[in-house]
């Protein structure tokens, strides 16, 4: 089935998306580089990458089925087909969030705008992967390009602090997931996710370091999505590298890499063996992690002042929620609820969080401040960047009717489905996004009823950011007020039941 | 013309009732600030419209005694693979409470002129919140419910915040922000409650619907039953006021703008109590007659222990709503009395007295706190003792607020007093003990609410107030429609109860059986 044909559509988004990294990176040998229209050509060459996962969508959506390539390396199923098009739509939206602040606030703009797109290979790459040596490496196409922009402000001490343990921790955490992976070929002489279950099932004798190694697995992700307790580095890296690095690094990677986990734990590794359960092995933990994210990102959250650690934390919290949906995949019969609301969560806190940190950004450009209380009087100043910052923050805290409510709406069902004995767990997210309305409204309060520092500034917002804006907000109120969008996402998930791998 | 009344069945009469504020917010969000006269007409136009088709309805309504089950029902298909779809619907429970959204959101429309910045913001997002509030009355899927409540209280954080006053004066100070906030996080828990006893609901009942109907017909244990009913229970009684978890009550309350005190205490806290009935009693009689008893007690410190906050206070907005917190005890107490569905017509009275309490105490709290707003608006201060002799300055307002604060003390001819007797006679019936107690709350009642009549406006003229005004006719216009409405059904109870009767009989019929 692999003629050129199926090859070239399967592939046409990466290949479109290469093709614009390297022309980007092309642009900037010139003489006299223009960031800018090399981020307009980066923009539309994302744009097209995204449109170019239509072909793939309509081919294995309707049938529920997958293209795969060279023997099942590469996998393009729904679910990554709406992971590259959100990577792609994600990568856009930063580039068109930066063009305005990149030139006057920094060095080597053009570097900035080369590697985005290349994250955005990486991490098409990371999805569709159908084995783990492909995944790791898409893995590391990722992670490199990310420390550099986050020290990419090499002569600010905050952005080489951040680059630093941005780089030091993800290095750690690359090596424990290549370590994991080669525990887990030694135990079943396989790397296919198709064909690990299978091989696991014939062992004689099912070994520990397979546990083991799927273990490391599962603490690397947890690294890239920064759950607790694997978390410890967001909040400085977001505080510290630019605003346009932290923006990128709090989105696309998580987002990318929840699908990951979709497709590895409950395809693959969350097994059901003869003598040892591993899926409860794997619910037990994710259901850890998820408790501490939540209680962790929340309640810190809580004491921040400055809004990008804020951010940091309430992404925590965030991938709490999510892994409630991986958690809830994990339980037989409610596969489908809980990749799908898990996937439906992490589109909706993508978008809302762009939209935030779009905000972020460009206040943080024009003021040079990231402290909540500087954001005071922001509604006099620019109605439509304190409009922006409340319907996402709205999203964020879970308020309808915004896509954010409808997101926790079906975690928390999905999770209930998946075994009514965890009603307390719901409760505990509850309880959590209550506690995460006080920081969120306590950003509002300044916003809204605080008055202008300086009374004369009006905040002028360049039309990229009111465009990139409004794009944001849309899919955030369209989601939230016609669910029926959502099917989408039901179908991604179902992607992972026509696994061969799965039970 | 009855031709005419089939046809105009047939349109989405609910719907127009719920969503024409929202309707008017978006109309505002077209409009210039600067053009604040348009603004308050919209404003006007649209609250008018839906008090005057909720009042047909009503009308329609208590024509038609026999009617039985949901009215006017609109069903639309929304998320039908999760079993939520927009379904709107109307029986004598919920239709005496829509007719009392109606009211009170049109006349705090009305005395929302007052407010002198950022109308546009202001209207928009009141109106939002009233839709919301519309809607939580009207809906007949638990899902809708849910989405319509957080409708109504979301906006509130920022108009209380943004538009609100500070308690200063005497006594610890509150400010709006955190009278805000505090508002927005209780609110938002009980609504968290409600969110996790309905998914209860949802999956134990084997149904996977969210309809209310359907749900009806569900079967659950007696366990189930119990601990669904206690958390929903807790998630609407947090917004009713309930102690302990009253105290974003007095602090949101006294610190809001007046129209939104209004709104507040007028129609928020009686979602609260139509959630438990309807949701919680009504969807659940097993774990109703568990926990009704002790409901009772708690109900019966709620009277006390508000009565007595609210005989301590000087800051008249924050008497008042210590005497919300005191006044929807008696709810609660009538709500209690259903436990026993057999004994007598105890349980029919007092459920009946619930409603009527809610109606009446919905009327009188923004009657008042029209009133003290329309006060601090022209002497600056809330704090009763620098008022004093303001009756000869400003006799209309005066005479309203005696009458007021007679009909919530439940003097006799007042709706107050229809509205305590019923609870009391049902109570009576069934626990003497707890009549006798609550009662005693009456008196404390009676107390401060003449002792803040004599303060403010008998007694020496401050002569910092010489100068001051009375009434002007557009507020004169809203509070009288809320005094006449009290008068109206303190004289005709059979008014409300001709209406409400045939509903909590069915209520009370699933709880015997």
């Amino acid at each position: 089935m692999t003629n050129a044909l199926t090859m070239l559509q399967a592939l046409a988004p990466e290949v479109v998306v290469a093709a614009t990294a390297f022309l980007v990176m092309g642009l900037d040998l010139r003489r006299n580089p223009n960031p800018r229209a090399q981020a307009t050509v980066a923009i539309w060459g994302l744009l097209a990458g995204a449109l170019a996962t239509v072909p793939d969508w309509l081919d294995t959506a309707a049938s529920n089925s997958a293209l795969t390539l060279w023997g099942g390396i590469f996998v393009a199923d729904p679910l990554s087909v709406v992971f590259r098009a959100l990577a792609c739509l994600t990568g856009a939206l930063v580039l068109l969030f930066s063009i305005d602040p990149i030139d006057t606030e920094r060095r080597n703009p053009g570097d900035f705008v080369t590697l985005v797109p290349f994250v955005v290979l990486g991490l098409m790459l990371a999805v569709s992967a159908g084995e783990l040596l492909t995944f790791f490496v898409a893995f590391e196409i990722v992670s490199l390009p990310l420390y550099l922009m986050a020290a990419w402000n090499r002569n600010e001490r905050g952005s080489a602090e951040a680059g630093m343990k941005y780089f030091i921790t993800g290095s750690v955490s690359s090596a424990v997931m290549l370590y994991g992976i080669s525990l887990v070929f030694g135990t079943v002489g396989t790397t296919f996710f198709s064909q690990i279950a299978t091989r696991y099932e014939t062992l004689a004798d099912p070994p520990q370091a397979f546990v083991l190694g799927s273990l490391m697995i599962l603490a690397a992700l947890g690294f890239k999505i920064a759950a607790a307790p694997f978390h410890i580095w967001a909040p400085d890296v977001y505080q510290g590298a630019p605003r346009p690095s932290a923006m990128f690094i709090s989105t696309a990677p998580k987002a990318a890499m929840v699908a990951v986990m979709l497709r590895l734990f409950w395809g693959t590794l969350a097994l059901q063996g003869r003598d040892f359960r591993l899926a409860e092995t794997w619910m037990v933990l994710l259901a850890v992690m998820a408790i501490l994210s939540m209680f962790w990102g929340n309640l810190v959250a809580l004491a921040q002042t400055d809004i990008r650690r804020l951010m940091a934390c309430s992404g925590i919290a965030h991938i709490g929620y999510t892994l409630l949906g991986v958690l809830a995949a994990s339980r037989a019969g409610a596969e489908l609820e809980g990749a799908a609301a898990a996937i439906y969560y992490v589109v909706v806190y993508s978008f809302a969080n762009l939209a935030a940190w779009g905000v972020i950004v460009l206040v943080g450009w024009r003021t040079g401040s990231d402290r909540i209380q500087d954001y005071s009087g922001l509604a006099r100043r620019s109605p439509f960047l304190a409009f922006a910052l409340l319907i996402s923050l709205l999203s964020l805290a879970g308020a309808p009717p915004l896509a954010g409510f409808l997101g926790k709406f079906y975690l928390f069902r999905a999770l209930w489905e998946a075994q009514p004995a965890w009603w307390w767990m719901v409760l505990i997210a509850i309880v959590n996004s209550v506690i995460s309305l006080y920081y969120y409204f306590g950003i509002l309060k300044p916003v809204y009823f605080g008055a202008p520092q300086d009374q004369t500034s009006a905040l002028v917002v360049p039309w990229r950011f009111r465009a990139g804006l409004l794009i944001c907000l849309a899919v955030i109120m369209v989601l939230g007020l016609f669910p029926e969008l959502t099917r989408i996402t039901l179908e991604a998930g179902a992607a992972i039941l026509a696994q061969p791998g799965a039970p | 013309m009855d031709t005419l009344v089939t046809q105009l069945d047939r349109l989405p009469l609910l719907s127009l009732v719920t969503l024409a504020p929202l309707a008017g917010a978006l109309v505002i969000l077209c409009l210039s600030q600067r053009s604040v006269r348009a603004i308050q007409t919209v404003a006007l136009l649209a609250t008018g419209f839906s008090l005057a088709l909720a009042a047909w309805l009503y009308a329609r309504m208590s024509a038609f005694p026999d009617a039985t089950g949901f009215l006017w029902q609109e069903l639309h298909p929304w998320l039908p693979e999760f079993g939520m779809q927009y379904h709107l619907g109307v029986d004598g429970l919920s239709m005496p409470l829509v007719l009392l959204s109606g009211i009170i959101c049109f006349t705090a429309a009305f005395i929302s002129l007052q407010i002198d910045f950022r109308h546009k913001e202001y209207f928009a997002l009141a109106l939002t919140a009233m839709t919301g509030v519309f809607g939580v009355f009207t809906s007949l899927d638990l899902f809708c419910l849910i989405l319509f409540y957080e409708m109504a209280s979301i906006p509130m954080f920022f108009l209380v915040g943004i538009w609100g006053s500070d308690k200063t004066g005497l006594g610890k100070p509150i400010r709006r922000q955190d009278a805000a906030m505090k508002l927005l996080l209780y609110l938002q828990l009980g609504g968290g409650l409600v969110l996790l006893g309905i998914f209860g609901l949802y999956f134990l009942s084997d149904l996977k619907t969210f309809d209310y109907p359907e749900l009806l017909r569900a079967t659950l244990a007696r366990e189930h039953q119990s601990w669904l009913f206690l958390l929903i229970f807790l998630g609407f009684a947090i917004e009713a006021g309930l102690v302990p978890f009253h105290t974003w009550l007095p602090d949101g309350h006294s610190s809001a703008p007046t129209a939104l005190s209004m709104l507040l205490a007028g129609v928020l806290l009686k979602m609260g109590g139509y959630g438990i009935l309807r949701v919680a009693v009504g969807l659940l009689p097993e774990g109703a007659r568990i926990w009704l008893p002790l409901i009772g007690v708690l109900a019966v410190v709620n009277i006390l222990y508000g009565a007595l906050c609210a005989l301590r206070q000087t800051d008249i907005k924050l008497m008042i709503a210590y005497s919300s917190v005191s006044h929807m005890g008696i709810v609660f107490l009538g709500i209690s009395s259903m436990a026993w569905p057999q004994v007598g017509t105890g349980a029919l009275f007092g459920a009946t007295g619930a409603v009527f309490q809610m109606f009446s105490h919905g009327v009188i709290t923004a009657l008042l706190f029209g009133l003290a707003g329309t006060v601090y608006l022209i002497t600056h201060s809330r704090d009763m003792t620098r008022w004093g002799g303001l009756a000869s300055r400003m006799p209309w307002l005066a005479t309203v607020y005696t009458l007021g604060a007679l009909g919530s003390l439940g003097l006799p001819g007042m709706s107050g007093f229809a509205a305590e007797l019923m609870v009391f006679l049902g109570t009576w019936q069934q626990r003497p003990f707890l009549a006798v107690l609550a009662i005693c709350g009456l008196v404390i009642t009676a107390t401060y609410l003449l002792r803040s009549v004599q303060f403010a406006f008998y007694g020496p003229l401050n002569p910092r107030l010489a100068e001051v005004r009375d009434a002007l006719p557009a507020e004169k216009l809203p509070l009288g429609l809320l005094a006449l409405t009290t008068l109206v059904l303190g004289l005709a109870p059979r008014l409300l109860t001709d209406v409400t009767t045939p509903a909590l009989q069915a209520i009370l019929e699933r709880l015997a059986s």
